[in-house]
């Protein structure tokens, strides 16, 4: 940019003006691209505006704070008209906050938090870094809330381990990056002591380029230590707790706001953070004993943005201002510029208000905990955010403007969706064969390989896990159950829910599906579902088709939450998933918790004993459309599975009122593969065979088989049990066969599989590409 | 003397077990309180300071206390030797227990008070599983008769649900001889049992030693190291499967950690 357009501002510190005023287009433009701020000329136009009217140019530090806070990450400028209109309507007695964190009603004394988000751009770059940091944030979201972390969840999305085609400039293999992934979850969440209860891996050439790792979070607490995000207002202190800041993650949020490029790696500089779980630990039981003790008014995570984020944010929730001594902020290092300062995402950092009495306990429960804490600020009677160095003014803005944002009404086009019309069925070899490969699919096969490599048990809160059935057979459950409070049964079930070909075939359906999923696998436990928190992975928001497939996807996914009143009281969203012009699989991923009265009664997914009958509840249609069969041989089009939110609801109860009754000896989701891999993973987890007669479902073999259509699942009753199961499912309950034997038979299929076979073709795909496994 | 046992449960950063070890003692009638180390050592506000003689029971929780950036336990035991070291050898000396569970075991190798009881002289180590990863398993043990009096209330349990969840199980002692001797002597109160099914030994082992040593007490019997992690096998709904079979609603967990409370006084 032409050096005409900056000049130092004399003082204490470097700073400089950035002449907007009077600058061209071009300049404006120009200095939006040189200083990495990441906002078009319009938004530079609008910048300009503000300090017109206040008469004078702003500081770097200013132009710096408003990108941040101006940032799609920041402030969901593509996406939050969207949102409104179709999931924030959503309103729940139990819903206690939507803060940084949703919270959610437990019982009469208890409640949890909840939420999930992305780190997609820097787990690209760094995976290790990346994903561990993606934990280290979503746990200070939920701390600050109050809460007590007692479950992550890690859902990755990836290229498939051992690809072997073309790779944009700058990509990574998926090996690496599925590996380092991991690897950065398990240390990090392993040594804060949050296990990792459920996660999902999804597999595509399509996550290849732009690899999505979500991370998400359950945390627990006592309704009255619930914390607001703001401050309670005027006259109070912002105390800084945790690491001191450094030039690690500056620019995080600009970065993460644009589509990734070869030259990602030299831009992203600082953008990855460092993560540092053994700070980190202290730093939660730091937090949570000063709230304990009453000594807070407010808590927020430092996270996108940094402090440019927080200290607005703080204020303006309170209706306040805030004024701020950036030199009193501890620095990993000198030379640090207060623009770096103020946008820096260095993590294991918390902000807490107090009222000014408080603040010496607060910093001595620090001090015990060995964790750096300094005051540095006060909130103020008047709006505007000012900061200081040195006792020089170097900034002061409106703190509404300052936090506010646009939003946009960008253009979209509804896409066309895949139907039965061009469906082209692909030619299949025998069904045995057809089922082993589906069981051996990396979308389906198990991921022991990670799943074992987290602390899992960790709070000693576990009923089931993501694996079920007996120590030395298990196959893959539907949710996972803790029971938060000691010495209660009560129990919280955890489960995700995505089908992420579905939402590229048929996004509207997609969006629907997902919220079907996350149900189906909660009800299957036996625990109402309650509350749901999302993270929504697309593409560049400013291609109208992209905005398109994200629209429908949302619209499906809060219609169905609406029909069941359930709430989502968190959520975060990510766009600009691609690269050199090729977007992510479009990627709803639903967090749901669910609610079973004890968890003593929870039903799991392997089967049970021989001789028992089972059942596929709700209907089997004929929806092909982007299934794992199709995608797996090489059919193309079909109808993709929709969901009639009606029947959800009433199967739901219908399933629930049938497992609290104890007619329900095993009950498993039916999902990628149909009825036939749900039935094979139930053989795997039980250890029992099973008998298949489908001549109840309409439709020709393979479509019964391999079918994804949503809202069911296969269900064990004991014979005595049919006639009282039956008429509770009333009509919705079609028999397929009976329990028993060491293989899975399917006579009209020409299907005998050995359970032993099946449980191999699933157990060690990915273990071996990995290049772990026994 | 009247009153309920109290447990120091010691935290330092990175203890993250210390609260479900807290939970534990207290589900089983203990007085537990989580103790920073500096509330022992008197780095702290008068009013949190702590003394240790006034425990009945110390308790070494898991998780990776200082990050076990170093060798797992050298971090917690190198600060409980410089700053506590010679209350911790009265403690220990005056014949009160010291329980240390995962990563609280290591660190009482790396103490030296396990398996000779010579404090400061290490003679067993920890090395990484047998798998070369961190393992989070559902595994066994067999209760085994020991000079530990304080678990002289656990039933000798056969093949009993107790999860491990450590990057580092595999156990060194000086000699290859050292294990078999522990166990003729008596300082081997559990040992891994291989469950029914197909479990390759290096998981149900991960002792990665032919007599499966899963936990080791001191000659007097007053310090027991467990890579088992009993607070985590504290009900019948802790097993995997346990919906599958006839189960007790308590696990070996809580036996354990009851037997212990209600024999150290």
């Amino acid at each position: 940019m032409d050096p005409k357009l900056t000049a130092r501002i004399d003082g204490p510190v470097l700073i400089y003006e950035i002449r907007v005023l009077g600058a061209t287009d071009a300049e404006l433009d120009s200095i939006s691209k040189a200083m990495g701020l990441g906002l078009d000329v319009e938004e530079m136009k609008g910048i300009t505006e503000y300090f017109r009217e206040e008469g004078r140019n702003p500081t770097d530090v200013e132009l710096n704070s408003l990108a941040q806070a101006w940032s799609e990450h920041c402030c969901y400028k593509s996406s939050k008209n969207i949102l409104r209109e179709f999931v924030f309507s959503i309103d729940h007695p139990d819903v206690m906050s939507r803060g940084d964190a949703g919270v959610m009603a437990f019982d009469d004394d208890h409640a949890y938090a909840l939420r999930i988000e992305s780190h997609n751009h820097p787990s690209a770059l760094d995976p290790y870094g990346g994903a561990g940091t993606g934990i280290g944030g979503i746990i200070r979201d939920v701390v600050c809330m109050g809460a007590t972390p007692i479950a992550g969840v890690d859902p990755l999305c990836f290229g498939p381990p051992d690809w072997d085609g073309p790779m944009a400039k700058g990509t990574k293999h998926p090996r690496y990056l599925l590996d380092g992934a991991v690897g950065g979850l398990r240390d990090y969440s392993n040594r804060v002591g949050a296990p990792i209860v459920c996660g999902g891996f999804f597999f595509d050439e399509r996550y290849v380029e732009n690899c999505l790792a979500n991370v998400g979070c359950v945390g627990f607490l006592e309704k009255g230590r619930l914390l607001n995000n703001f401050a309670g207002g005027p006259g109070e202190v912002f105390v800084l707790i945790g690491s001191p800041t450094g030039r690690d993650g500056v620019h995080g949020v600009t970065f993460a706001s644009a589509d990734l490029s070869e030259m990602s790696d030299d831009d992203a500089g600082g953008s990855v953070q460092l993560g540092n779980p053994t700070l980190k630990e202290p730093i939660i039981h730091a937090c949570l004993e000063i709230n304990e003790m009453g000594l807070l008014t407010g808590m927020k995570d430092l996270g996108g943005g940094g402090l440019s984020c927080v200290i607005g944010e703080m204020a303006y929730g309170a209706g306040c201002g805030a004024d701020f001594d950036l030199d009193k902020v501890p620095v990993k290092g000198p030379g640090l510029a207060p623009w770096e300062i103020w946008i820096s995402e260095t993590q294991e950092r918390m902000m807490a208000t107090c009222k000014p009495e408080n603040v010496d306990k607060v910093l001595a429960i620090c001090e015990m905990w060995d964790v750096p804490a300094t005051v540095v600020g006060r909130t103020t009677a008047e709006p505007r955010t000012r900061l200081f160095w040195e006792g020089v003014k170097i900034f002061d803005v409106d703190t509404r403007f300052l936090t506010g944002g646009p939003a946009y009404n960008r253009p979209y086009v509804i896409p066309d969706v895949s139907t039965k019309a061009d469906e082209e069925f692909p030619e299949l070899p025998g069904h045995g064969e057809v089922i082993l490969a589906l069981l051996s699919d990396y979308n389906v096969a198990s991921k022991e390989w990670a799943c074992s490599q987290y602390d899992s048990g960790a709070g000693g809160r576990r009923v089931l896990g993501a694996f079920v059935g007996p120590v030395g057979g298990q196959g893959p459950g539907d949710a996972a159950v803790l029971t938060p409070v000691p010495g209660s049964h009560r129990g919280l079930a955890i489960a995700l829910g995505c089908n992420p070909w579905h939402t590229d075939a048929n996004p509207y359906h997609g969006g629907m599906g997902a919220v079907d999923e996350t149900c189906r696998n909660l009800v299957a436990v036996g625990a109402k579902p309650h509350a749901i928190t999302d993270c929504l992975n697309f593409g560049n928001p400013q291609k109208p088709d992209r905005l398109g497939v994200f629209r429908e996807a949302v619209r499906g996914l809060g219609e169905v939450c609406a029909a069941l009143n359930l709430p989502i009281p968190s959520g975060n969203v990510s766009l600009y998933n691609e690269t050199a012009g090729c977007a992510v699989l479009p990627t709803p991923m639903v967090l749901g918790t669910g609610i079973i009265e004890d968890a003593r009664e929870a039903v799991s997914a392997d089967i049970k004993g021989e001789s028992n009958l089972l059942y596929v509840v709700g209907d089997t249609l004929d929806e092909m459309g982007a299934s794992l069969l199709f995608r797996r041989f090489g059919g193309r089009g079909g109808d993709v599975p929709g969901v009639d939110p009606k029947n959800l609801k009433d199967l739901t109860e219908r399933m629930l009122d049938a497992i609290g009754a104890g007619l329900v000896l095993s009950a498993h989701d039916c999902s990628d593969g149909g009825l036939a891999v749900a039935v094979a993973e139930m053989c795997i987890s039980g250890g029992i065979g099973a008998e298949l007669d489908l001549s109840h479902i309409d439709l020709e073999m393979p479509r019964k088989l391999y079918s994804e259509s949503n809202t069911r699942w296969v269900v064990e009753v004991e014979r005595e049990d049919a006639a009282a199961f039956r008429e509770l499912m009333s009509g919705r309950a079609v028999p397929i066969g009976e329990t028993g034997g060491d293989s899975l038979r399917i006579p009209a299929a020409y299907v005998n599989l050995g359970v032993e076979e099946m449980r191999e073709a699933w157990s060690r795909p990915l273990a071996e590409a990995m290049g772990g496994g026994l | 003397m009247a009153g309920k046992t109290r447990v120091c449960v010691v935290r330092i950063e990175g203890s993250s077990g210390a609260d479900e070890l807290y939970n534990a003692f207290a589900a089983v009638g203990a007085e537990a309180e989580k103790v920073h180390l500096k509330q022992l050592s008197g780095d702290c506000p008068a009013v949190l300071r702590r003394d240790l003689g006034e425990y009945d029971v110390l308790a070494l929780p898991g998780g990776m206390a200082g990050g076990n950036y170093v060798r797992p336990g050298a971090i917690m035991a190198a600060r409980l030797k410089t700053q506590i070291g010679k209350e911790l050898k009265g403690f220990v000396d005056s014949g009160k227990f010291v329980l240390g569970v995962n990563n609280g075991f290591q660190a009482l190798a790396e103490l030296g008070l396990l398996p000779s009881g010579a404090f400061g002289k290490p003679t067993m180590a920890f090395i990484c599983n047998p798998t070369g990863a961190y393992e989070c398993r559902d595994t066994y043990v067999d209760v085994l008769d020991s000079r530990c009096a304080a678990l002289s209330a656990v039933p000798r349990a056969k093949c009993a649900h107790m999860p491990t969840a450590q990057m580092c199980g595999g156990i060194v002692f000086e000699t290859k001889k050292v294990a078999g001797r522990l166990i003729d002597d008596g300082q081997i109160p559990f040992v891994y049992a291989k469950p029914e099914g197909d479990v390759p030994k290096e998981l149900w082992n991960p002792s990665g030693i032919p007599e499966a040593v899963a936990a080791v007490c001191n000659p007097a019997g007053n310090v027991l190291g467990m890579m088992p992690m009993p607070q985590r096998a504290m009900t019948g709904y802790s097993e995997p499967g346990w919906n599958r079979k006839a189960h007790a609603e308590e696990g070996l967990g809580a036996a354990v950690l009851r037997s212990i409370v209600g024999n150290v006084r």
